[in-house]
């Protein structure tokens, strides 16, 4: 016994931090977050180890780690596939201000005010459609809760990820409002929004609400679906920008922020629009980005202290 | 030091509860979560009794331990495995009944292992004595039935426990059990509220590790004859061949034919599929180690059972918040011997249970008055009863461990990722070529181990005599 105790105090010393790497926890698909730091790697000769979260965990994890090992970082960088993720740990004190020179060109309103956290690469929440079932697919959130589409509409939970962001970012009285209106459609609430976009491709519903990625993946698979950016006559769609932050007392503080500079570069965000799931560059200068849709204006500091009005979305429609 | 480490493994249970005491948390009842909880758990535990009961009996009337093996696959599906299944069939989105359904198909083995166990351990003279006078039906009534009831009724309650607690499936398809509460109390960074949500779960399993302690460990010394008629053991052996066909073999062949680049898909992960061996392979072999060297029972036990039963996240949650507050988590976290410590902790009942009184202490005592020291004995007399019972408790613990998911996000050092988690992940851009190669390498691999160990082991291969 003593002897494998032995054994196991020499695996726990077998590990020691080295100058020449950076950790980056990413709250993002591993398959298209990979090529990036893989790409950032050969360039920069800094060895990168990540730790992604899962789906299973409905990707609570890291941000629990990154609160956990607060007083003993162990992380350099944390890559958050959402703002609010980034804006809650800044409350929580997690992250130190960092104000990339590469980041300079992009607008004021994907970069947080104190420097905590810069936006990169979004995402935007859309209606995905089964474009053999709809011809005619509602423009708008508000058109989900016609009574044409009675029971013919599926939304993920909205107690986790960006539905979740999707329903903080309308405020109280229109998410309650949607909440309402969608229970009275008898909508149909799902796991997740890759579960949303498979039932809609399915056939099974006609319509839903889900993220741009999940479209794009569903169609190079060749699923029968499209997708409209809703709103574009009213408040805008909700875009969810990539977020890139220095961790406080950061192991690696200096390899981090050249990998933040490297991570919200032009370049980046060029690479991710390219990838699977063709994330919009938040650069008006680049093609295909955000500046060809109207997007929601949106307080993420606010949307970190949403838990409340989602309790209530989530007993709205009936859960 | 056994002690030691025994408490060590209650930690992260004890961390998490912390945690909500510290949070000053009001208890809430969740009634709603319950009633679905019931439900979904309650009808796995169902469906797990009927499928598991003839496949037990046919395993006891049978010799062969791949049949075992092959009764232990479902166990190894991952649970979102088995939820992309179903929908990969067409079926409707599922609702409670339908959740119900899928655990219960994944969860029968644990009832068909334990009735094979408790069967094999029918007193053979008593048996013997009642077949003389009995028909079947009455022997079973008044002779088998009460030797078995309470591992039956321990080995339900596990899977009720196993299935309240279980995650992917319910919120795949969003019916709001207890377990999804937990997991949104999380997410909300409602610590306290998580815990108290869990207290029932704790309660239950504190009760089952109690019933538990009463229970005999030792198999029969001479196994009872084979008591059941042709036709009753051939309808069981039907059963469990059905059961084997729909939740074994089927999905492994459906992964066979999907996994076209299975070598490709092997040579690529190469990485993470050595990293899950290695944290299985060292989270096993300690724990062996550690049950194998403590042959009393434990009043730990319960919480050991609470942390197996509760979602795994719960485990890791508390394992990094101990680490934390004690000042050990830069030393520990980098190496993997945090991520070791929480599954150990996740499975450190699984892998108690079946190793302790190995022999009888009457064996142990005339031992010690023949005059021959305790390492001796231990290398006599319990190694030999060991050793086959560690072998298979070692290999389902790898196993088991190689499929853990909860706490591998909150405590894996950077730059490592294990198979299960990298499959999971794949899974977000739905069942492809890829995701069928690493679950059959998976299952290969859980197969390919717990077999080895059972044919070396030579475990529960004492058929009933005759």
């Amino acid at each position: 016994m003593r002897a494998v105790l032995f054994g196991f105090v020499l695996l726990l010393s077998a590990c020691a931090p080295r100058p020449d790497e950076v950790v980056v926890y990413a709250s993002v698909d591993d398959l298209y977050a990979r090529p990036l730091l893989e790409e950032f790697q050969r360039s920069s000769g800094l060895k990168v180890l990540a730790v992604y979260d899962t789906e299973e965990a409905k990707t609570l994890g890291l941000v629990h780690r990154l609160i956990g090992e607060k007083n003993h970082p162990q992380c350099d960088v944390f890559w958050a596939g959402d703002c609010v993720r980034a804006a809650l740990l800044k409350k929580e004190g997690v992250l130190q201000p960092f104000e990339p020179g590469a980041a300079a060109d992009i607008p004021a309103r994907w970069r947080d005010p104190g420097h905590a956290w810069t936006g990169f690469g979004a995402r935007a929440r859309v209606i995905v459609y089964n474009t053999k079932a709809v011809k005619d697919p509602p423009r708008t959130l508000a058109g989900l809760s016609d009574p044409k589409w009675r029971g013919r509409v599926a939304i993920a939970n909205p107690m986790f990820g960006t539905t979740a962001n999707h329903f903080a970012a309308l405020g109280e009285a229109e998410a309650l409002r949607l909440a309402a209106a969608l229970k009275a459609n008898d909508v149909r609430v799902v796991g997740g929004n890759s579960h949303v976009r498979d039932l809609v491709a399915r056939g099974d519903y006609d319509l839903g609400l889900t993220d741009t990625d999940d479209v794009w993946i569903g169609k190079e698979r060749g699923d029968p679906i499209d997708l409209i950016y809703p709103d574009q006559e009213g408040a805008g769609t909700l875009a969810i920008p990539n977020c890139a932050a220095l961790i406080q007392g950061a192991p690696h503080a200096g390899n981090a922020r050249r990998f933040i500079e490297y991570l919200v570069g032009a370049a980046a965000e060029e690479f991710l629009a390219k990838g699977r799931s063709k994330q919009m560059p938040v650069r008006p200068s680049l093609a295909g980005g955000l500046s060809k849709i109207k997007t929601l204006e949106v307080d993420w500091g606010k949307l970190s202290d949403s838990e409340a009005l989602l309790d209530q979305v989530k007993r709205t429609l009936g859960r | 030091m056994r002690r030691l480490i025994g408490l060590l493994l209650a930690a992260p249970l004890a961390g998490f509860a912390l945690e909500a005491v510290l949070g000053a948390g009001r208890f809430q009842l969740h009634l709603g979560a319950w009633t679905s909880t019931l439900i979904v758990a309650g009808g796995a535990t169902a469906i797990a009794v009927v499928i598991g009961v003839p496949v037990g009996a046919a395993l006891a009337h049978g010799r062969s331990r791949w049949l075992k093996t092959l009764t232990l696959f479902p166990l190894l599906l991952p649970p979102v495995l088995a939820a992309a299944a179903w929908l990969a069939a067409r079926l409707p989105v599922p609702g409670a009944a339908g959740c119900a359904v899928i655990l219960g198909s994944l969860y029968w083995p644990v009832v068909a292992l334990v009735f094979d166990a408790s069967l094999r351990r029918l007193p053979a003279g008593a048996m013997d004595a009642a077949a003389l006078q009995l028909r079947t039906g009455r022997l079973l009534g008044r002779v088998v039935w009460p030797q078995v009831r309470p591992a039956l009724g321990a080995a339900a309650l596990l899977v009720f426990l196993l299935a309240a607690s279980e995650f992917t499936i319910p919120a795949l398809f969003v019916v709001p059990t207890i377990s999804m509460t937990v997991y949104e109390e999380l997410s909300a960074f409602r610590g306290a509220s998580a815990a108290s949500a869990s207290l029932p779960l704790m309660a239950l399993a504190i009760g089952l590790a109690w019933t538990l302690r009463r229970a005999p460990s030792l198999p029969a010394s001479a196994p009872a004859r084979p008591f059941l008629g042709r036709a009753p053991l051939a309808a069981a052996r039907g059963v469990a061949a059905l059961a084997w066909i729909a939740t074994a073999l089927l999905p492994a062949t459906l992964f066979a034919l999907r996994a076209g680049s299975f070598a490709k898909t092997v040579s690529i992960n190469l990485e993470s599929i050595a990293w899950s061996g290695l944290v299985a392979g060292i989270a096993a072999t300690l724990l062996v180690a550690w049950a194998s060297t403590s042959p009393a029972r434990s009043r730990l036990e319960p919480l050991w059972l609470a942390t197996l039963v509760l979602p795994g996240v719960v485990a890791g949650l508390g394992t990094l918040k101990i680490a934390e507050r004690s000042g050990l988590h830069p030393f520990l976290a980098p190496s993997g011997a945090l991520l070791i410590l929480a599954i150990m902790a996740r499975f450190a009942f699984a892998a108690w249970l079946p190793l302790r009184d190995p022999v009888e202490r009457a064996q142990i005592e005339a031992a010690e008055l023949s005059g021959l020291s305790r390492v001796r004995i231990w290398r006599r007399i319990v190694l030999p009863a060991l050793l086959p019972r560690a072998l298979a408790v070692g290999s389902l613990v790898f196993v088991l461990s190689l499929g853990e998911i909860g706490p591998v996000v909150l405590l894996s050092p950077p730059g490592r990722m294990t198979a299960a988690q990298h499959l999971f992940n794949l899974m977000h851009y739905g069942y492809d070529d890829v995701v069928a190669s690493m679950a059959l390498l998976l299952f290969g691999a859980a197969a390919l181990v717990t077999g080895s160990a059972m044919h070396v082991g030579r475990y529960g291969t004492n058929r009933l005599a005759g």
